[in-house]
């Protein structure tokens, strides 16, 4: 996050770590009333802190990290994967959690680090559920509110829902549909007066996401899914084309495909397929992707078969 | 299982996960140095589960600290050998 083409606006970058990044700017007044509706949506039975996994230079992590701590006055930890969450909860007993899909596992083997809580909101935001991640809620030994958000750094929250097992979405208050229900998969556009601008353009009136949905009612969708270059690993926007550019000089000529799936772990994760049976090619590329940064490395490098999906 | 084919089991797990062959003379070796594109904060948390899954013990992110049980073969199988140790007392307690 930066201050940006005026000081009343905020820059966020999108998440992903490919591509040129492309800054978003909002106004102040966009921030503050996007942090008013979550302080509704998510904390409205009260919170005594605030333990974020999410990073704050996107804006998920800066409006659960810093700017809703600061509009109910609580503190904030940011924890990692790595560390104990006892100590980012220690003297809270009715903390926010904002969860990245990584959480979920860390969770699953603290248990003991919650029992002491006297309830939980978890937050968790735009980017699939790990498959596990409503048996680890289940098991959670405390009283949970689970609220997940829908949106992204173009156009701030669109929706909420609070069943990880369910499938539909209730549209934020102030976000509407720009096209009408007709129950038919399509791609989802919505109107919203916290849609953020590109620096040089004017603030559009309406935002068409890269998601696929059925508009099952007049503020309700069920999400079908993302056009297909995205994935969100661990809830980093990663575009495929992106990185099969940067595998491509290992394998001149061999077609190289991507193929997301769903991860435990990270939510979603891809593997990447050459579609060819020499060798040393399949090796110059999987050595090539283990020398690819760190987020943009796929979960495994296969060779084309069959039985390929 | 003796505590070189546990180190041994681990190293293979491991090398399996990592995709990259690891002896025994880097037992003692920061996997995070070894592998710094894998075994990052997510690869750990995927070392956990199969290391859950393949040797049948629970990791505990309370009491079991990932950045030095985790960092190594050696720190693993040490991990894995004491929790096997505390199983056994307990079941004869039981």
């Amino acid at each position: 996050m930066s201050t940006a083409d005026t000081l009343d606006e905020l820059a966020f970058a999108t998440s992903g770590s490919t591509g040129a990044p492309i800054s978003w700017l909002r106004t102040r007044d966009q921030v503050d009333a996007e942090t008013r509706l979550l302080a509704r949506l998510c904390a409205s039975g009260g919170i005594d802190g605030v333990v974020t996994y999410a990073p704050r230079e996107h804006l998920y992590g800066y409006l659960m990290g810093v700017a809703l701590p600061e509009h109910l006055r609580v503190p904030v930890r940011t924890t990692d994967l790595l560390s104990s969450p006892a100590d980012a909860l220690t003297g809270l007993h009715r903390p926010l959690i904002a969860a990245l899909p990584a959480t979920f596992a860390h969770l699953a083997r603290s248990h003991p680090a919650l029992t002491a809580l006297d309830r939980l909101v978890l937050v968790h935001s735009s980017a699939a559920l790990p498959s596990g991640a409503a048996a680890v809620l289940a098991a959670l030994p405390v009283e949970t509110r689970f609220v997940e958000l829908f949106g992204s750094t173009e156009t701030g929250l669109i929706a909420t829902r609070d069943d990880p097992a369910g499938t539909t979405w209730q549209l934020a208050p102030d976000v509407t549909f720009t096209d009408p229900a007709d129950g038919t998969p399509g791609p989802l556009s919505v109107r919203s007066p916290r849609l953020a601008r590109q620096s040089g353009h004017a603030r559009p009136r309406h935002w068409r996401t890269g998601d696929v949905v059925a508009v099952t009612g007049p503020r309700t969708f069920r999400w079908l899914g993302r056009r297909g270059e995205i994935v969100k690993v661990n809830g980093r926007r990663i575009e495929l084309d992106d990185v099969l550019a940067r595998l491509a000089p290992a394998a001149p000529g061999t077609r190289l495909t991507a193929r997301a799936h769903r991860d435990p772990l990270r939510g979603e994760w891809f593997t990447v397929v050459a579609h060819t049976a020499d060798p040393a090619v399949l090796a110059a590329v999987r050595d090539h992707s283990r020398a690819l940064p760190a987020g943009l490395r796929p979960r495994a490098v296969e060779a084309f078969t069959e039985e390929t999906p | 299982m003796t505590d070189t084919e546990l180190r041994n089991a681990v190293r293979d797990t491991v090398s399996g996960l990592l995709e990259q062959v690891l002896t025994a003379e880097q037992d003692d070796s920061p996997l995070a140095g070894l592998a710094p594109g894998r075994y990052d904060s997510l690869g750990v948390l995927d070392c956990v589960g199969l290391v859950e899954e393949r040797f049948d013990v629970e990791i505990d992110l309370v009491s079991d600290d990932l950045r030095s049980t985790f960092a190594s073969v050696a720190a693993i199988a040490a991990l894995i050998g004491r929790k096997r140790r505390d199983q056994s007392v307990l079941q004869a307690l039981l």
